[in-house]
């Protein structure tokens, strides 16, 4: 949550509420859900580490409201982490584990944990397909559901190449000893 | 729901040069009236062996198959080319147009083939250009035209008998996104407007438009997918604007 943060303030200042505002507009339903709370702990985790900074400011008839915003410090990092190159999740899908480690257990039948996941994936990339028919969705949104829907997709035709070749194999596979 | 189409341990066998290949061992399948169907599975499964034996292209080992409660596997070559020409539309990843036949005769074709006057031939053949929005094109070749209108060709020529069941073979095998999206758009269409689909694809998303998909493998029905199809036609038809297909 740091960087996003980081992100989200850095054009302007702003209280905890707004950022939870901008965070629920910019990025819709495709990121998974954030509570208030989150967000006030991240910004006092990043004002004791003096990336950002906080002043409170009254507010006529309510109680002041503190308000966030970027240090230099702050800002050279956000910059930094957004300039670095990143590494690809490769192989960190838990799926991906389960299945091959099945396979050395013998247990459960890898086809058939093939077919429970197939349909847990379907059912994804359709709630994806719901999330991408929404018109008002901001292009960030957009870019998301983007990533979500072609990183499920890579996973079913995985999956459809793990039912290939186990299926080739348990076929020619002599005798089993 | 209506059962409109039943497999019943269909099982296919190739004989070649003395040994033999099993493309199906024993499907069970009930596709119902009005239903969306997606047949999934890995090369060599055995899907558009399937798909051939329902259209009447060639006929299953053992089994039966019945096409609104009559049994159609038994019948001989003409007869199921009657059946097939009267109630099955067929739409191929490779369009199969007919290249010195116009878009607009393409279409007809079947229609007069099925003792449909000229008249009304035309007529349905009007219909059909319209709604699949190649009006403009109905003097042209087919070789004129993008992959993606050539395939609303096909759909157009598959539908001019008002088929029972709609099948297609990797019908946006051939084609690009955004003609994909079109594509699955129109039958979507289709379907929502009652017609029965059976369609064989390796394609995730095109698939995810169905109804129910059904996991094909080593000639056996491995699973199915029921999907829950909510919402009314136009939300049904926003989900798939927005595909990444």
């Amino acid at each position: 949550m740091r960087y996003p943060i980081l992100a989200l303030l850095a054009n302007k200042p702003a209280h905890g509420y707004e950022l939870k505002q901008i965070f629920d507009s910019r990025f819709g339903t495709i990121w998974p859900p954030i509570n208030a709370g989150q967000i006030y702990n991240t910004l006092s985790a990043l004002e004791r580490d003096n990336l950002v900074q906080s002043k409170e400011v009254p507010q006529r008839g309510s109680p002041s409201r503190r308000v966030y915003e970027l240090t230099q410090k702050g800002r050279i990092m956000l910059e930094e982490w957004l300039e670095e190159t990143s590494e690809s999740p490769t192989l960190k899908e838990e799926f991906i584990i389960k299945l091959v480690l099945a396979y050395i257990v013998g247990k459960p039948d890898p086809l058939i944990i093939i077919d429970r996941q197939r349909q847990e994936y379907f059912k994804e990339i359709r709630e994806i397909n719901d999330l991408a028919a929404n018109k008002s969705n901001e292009i960030t949104t957009k870019l998301l559901i983007g990533a979500a829907s072609l990183y499920i997709q890579a996973l079913l035709k995985w999956l459809d190449q793990c039912e290939e070749e186990l299926t080739k194999y348990v076929r020619n596979e002599p005798t089993i000893t | 729901m209506t059962e409109l189409l039943m497999l019943k341990e269909i099982g296919k066998t190739y004989q070649t040069n003395g040994t033999s290949l099993i493309a199906l061992r024993s499907i069970n399948i009930v596709v119902n009236s009005g239903e969306f169907v997606a047949i999934m599975g890995p090369s060599g499964c055995g899907k558009s062996t399937m798909l051939n034996l329902i259209a009447g292209l060639d006929a299953p080992t053992t089994g039966e198959i019945y096409l609104a409660g009559k049994r159609i596997d038994t019948l001989n070559e003409t007869q199921r080319a009657i059946v097939r020409r009267r109630h099955i539309g067929v739409v191929f990843q490779a369009f199969n147009l007919i290249g010195n036949l116009t878009v607009a005769d393409n279409i007809e074709l079947p229609a007069l083939i099925a003792g449909f006057s000229t008249k009304q031939a035309r007529v349905r053949r009007g219909k059909l250009l319209e709604q699949l929005g190649i009006a403009d094109k109905a003097g042209a070749f087919p070789a004129n035209l993008s992959g993606g209108e050539q395939q609303r060709v096909a759909i157009a020529r598959s539908l001019v008998n008002t088929p029972q069941v709609l099948l297609a073979d990797e019908p946006t095998g051939n084609l690009d996104t955004e003609s994909s999206r079109e594509v699955m758009i129109l039958l979507s269409q289709y379907n929502i407007e009652g017609q029965t689909i059976v369609i064989v694809t390796h394609n995730h998303v095109v698939a995810s438009c169905a109804s129910r998909i059904i996991h094909i493998r080593d000639g056996l029905v491995a699973n199915e997918t029921k999907v829950d199809v909510k919402g009314d036609y136009k939300s049904v038809l926003s989900r798939l604007i927005s595909l990444e297909v």
